[in-house]
């Protein structure tokens, strides 16, 4: 695991390297560059690394299980879905301070690699930045917890925070027992973060760039006038975007108007979408395509009109002519979805490379039945939840843009918990997907691509 | 659910209505819901099973039941109800499955094979209806009798 770990480190930092400017990882030797959010427990203090916290939640209403261990406080109806709360006070045999029983108890819900699990702690204190350089090894005398489940300790504000390591407390090694001892104490959490992370923190972190004010301005303005949310996925873009519009306009942004907005963000749309793929686009995407293994299944949200859909397909399947292939493709916008199953070119398609799969009607130019026998159009919202088969392969091209991050982190689940492994992911050619989900980045051209292992 | 779904429920849902209660029916906007939805009061509900899964509620209130049915039992030359006994649930029984029979023909005739099952009605108050991760399709329609919603949850069998 430890192996995989570093592997997985070094590839992150290789990466950046190629994608990235140099400056950010030199000044970020000070900076903060971890996060954590704090809590108090038995009248100390403790931080989880923040990458891990799905969110803070206020507990009420539990279903008691019968035969678990004490310190399973029960299940909980997390906006539908059922998770296990454990009560850390108990399961560290702390003292657990007075609340009256109608009281809601304060806690976190962790992303572990398993699953969601909530936790409930005395109260919950704040979120807090230091440098990862400045994270100590933990010593036994530091807290009332099992030094193995301690990834650290950093000092901030003359307060001590013990930082645990999340996935070794409540992670599959739960369940098995006796971890190593000490010899690991020190988790990934204490470790300087991937490099990815790095970057995302220094972005959209504390330590502001100049322009920073003028980014939340256009972020606020640009949310009421479109469906754009300025987030760690597309920051980057809109840095640059507000820096060129500065020098274009005299230092004004005057982002005011439906239309002003639109003209900020043109250029940020990828340059195939809303048509089919260009034959250089195409040929980008076939050499990131992983070795069939099997049935192929694609999940295609956001697909609009269809366009990017076909266009998967019709590559798919030329490119695997032997292997089961099926679209998952879906979108919440019913007028453009309708007419997706049965679009129609009056004249010749974009690239002859699509005649291949299409008949001629008398209306114009169609799929052949073989190519729409693959896609399934689905009018669905994704945040409805999916039943998607296992898929391998994802195109989300400017969907998680247009998504408040809570319900980005409902893409990264979903992906995260619906994937096979390794599972290309295709976003749009300005967003990045590296702040909100572990994976590599295999852009090629002007496809950006992510590999999810 | 599957694009190719929507309009066999939506042109099934009016043209039934329209022909049983012999009046104006208007569609409202289409929307998707959670799993979890409230239900109206009066639900009749068929099971789809075959190349999907699923199924599809027909919701109103209790007023609209007994006038809805009353219209029907009306146009059979029966005698209205005035409140929702045996042969009004009988009657919204049955539309739902008039409603559920036509889509499912439509739909058989593009070449999607369903099958149904016998409907059953739920009453009450404060019912809630869910389903593991099908997100439900509403179809809204306004009668003069009041509001019914059609509200079809599939799911490609996988």
């Amino acid at each position: 695991m430890a192996g995989n770990a570093t592997t997985e480190r070094r590839r992150s930092v290789q990466h950046t390297g190629l994608f990235r400017t140099q400056e950010i990882d030199d000044e970020s030797v000070e900076s903060v560059d971890f996060k954590m959010v704090t809590f108090s427990l038995g009248g100390k203090l403790y931080g989880v690394d923040i990458m891990m916290v799905s969110e803070i939640a206020k507990f009420d209403e539990f279903t008691y299980v019968p035969n678990t261990p004490p310190f399973v406080a029960g299940v909980y109806n997390l906006r539908g879905e059922i998770i296990s709360v454990i009560d850390l006070r108990v399961m560290f045999r702390l003292p657990i301070a007075y609340r009256r029983a109608d009281e809601p108890a304060d806690g976190l819900i962790l992303r572990l690699e398993t699953g969601l699990i909530g936790v409930i702690v005395d109260s919950i204190d704040r979120v807090v930045g230091v440098s990862s350089q400045t994270i100590q090894p933990p010593h036994p005398i530091f807290a009332d917890v099992n030094i193995r489940y301690i990834s650290g300790v950093v000092e901030f504000e003359q307060q001590l925070y013990i930082i645990l390591d999340t996935e070794r407390i409540l992670g599959p090694e739960l369940a098995l027992g006796s971890a190593p001892g000490a010899a690991r104490a020190i988790g990934r959490g204490a470790q300087p973060l991937p490099a990815s992370d790095r970057i995302a923190q220094t972005v959209a972190g504390d330590a502001e760039p100049p322009a920073s004010v003028l980014i939340d301005n256009v972020s606020s303005t640009l949310h009421s006038l479109t469906d754009f949310v300025v987030s760690p996925v597309n920051r980057q873009w809109v840095e640059q975007r507000v820096a060129n519009w500065q020098s274009d306009h005299h230092g004004e942004i005057d982002v005011t108007t439906p239309e002003s907005a639109d003209r900020f963000l043109r250029g940020f749309a990828t340059p195939d979408s809303s048509r089919l793929w260009t034959d250089e686009y195409r040929a980008a995407v076939a050499e990131l395509l992983p070795e069939p293994r099997g049935a192929i299944n694609v999940w295609n949200p956001g697909c609009g009109a269809g366009y990017e859909t076909y266009s998967i397909a019709t590559l798919l399947r030329s490119v695997y002519p032997e292997s089961g292939i099926k679209v998952w493709a879906g979108d919440k916008d019913l007028l453009r979805i309708s007419t997706a199953p049965n679009m129609i070119w009056s004249s010749e398609p974009p690239s002859e490379f699509y005649l291949d799969h299409m008949v001629k009607t008398r209306e114009g130019y169609a799929f052949t039945g073989e190519i729409k026998d693959l896609i399934l159009f689905e009018f669905s919202d994704f945040l409805h939840g999916t039943t998607l088969p296992p898929f391998s392969i994802v195109v989300i091209r400017d969907v998680l843009s247009y998504l408040p991050e809570e319900h980005q982190q409902r893409v990264v689940r979903t992906i995260e918990d619906g994937s096979l492994r390794p599972c290309l992911i295709i976003t749009g050619t300005n967003e990045d997907l590296l702040p909100i989900l572990r994976c590599k980045e295999v852009s090629r051209g002007p496809v950006r691509g992510y590999l999810l292992e | 659910m599957r694009v190719e779904y929507i309009n066999p429920f939506v042109e099934a849902a009016t043209s039934i209505l329209r022909e049983v209660l012999q009046c104006d029916v208007a569609r409202g906007e289409l929307y998707l819901k959670s799993t979890a939805s409230p239900v109206l009061g009066v639900a009749a509900i068929i099971g789809l099973a075959g190349d999907v899964e699923g199924r599809v509620l027909l919701d109103m209130n209790r007023q609209t039941a007994v006038q809805v049915a009353s219209a029907m039992l009306a146009s059979m030359e029966m005698e209205p109800i005035t409140e929702l006994n045996d042969l009004g649930r009988a009657t919204i029984t049955e539309l739902a499955n008039m409603i559920t029979g036509q889509a499912v023909t439509k739909l058989h005739n593009l070449g999607f094979k369903f099958d149904l099952t016998p409907p059953a009605l739920v009453t009450g108050d404060n019912m809630e209806i869910s389903n593991t991760n099908v997100e439900a399709l509403i179809v809204p329609m306004e009668v003069p009798q009041g509001k019914i919603e059609i509200n079809v949850a599939v799911r490609e069998r996988g």
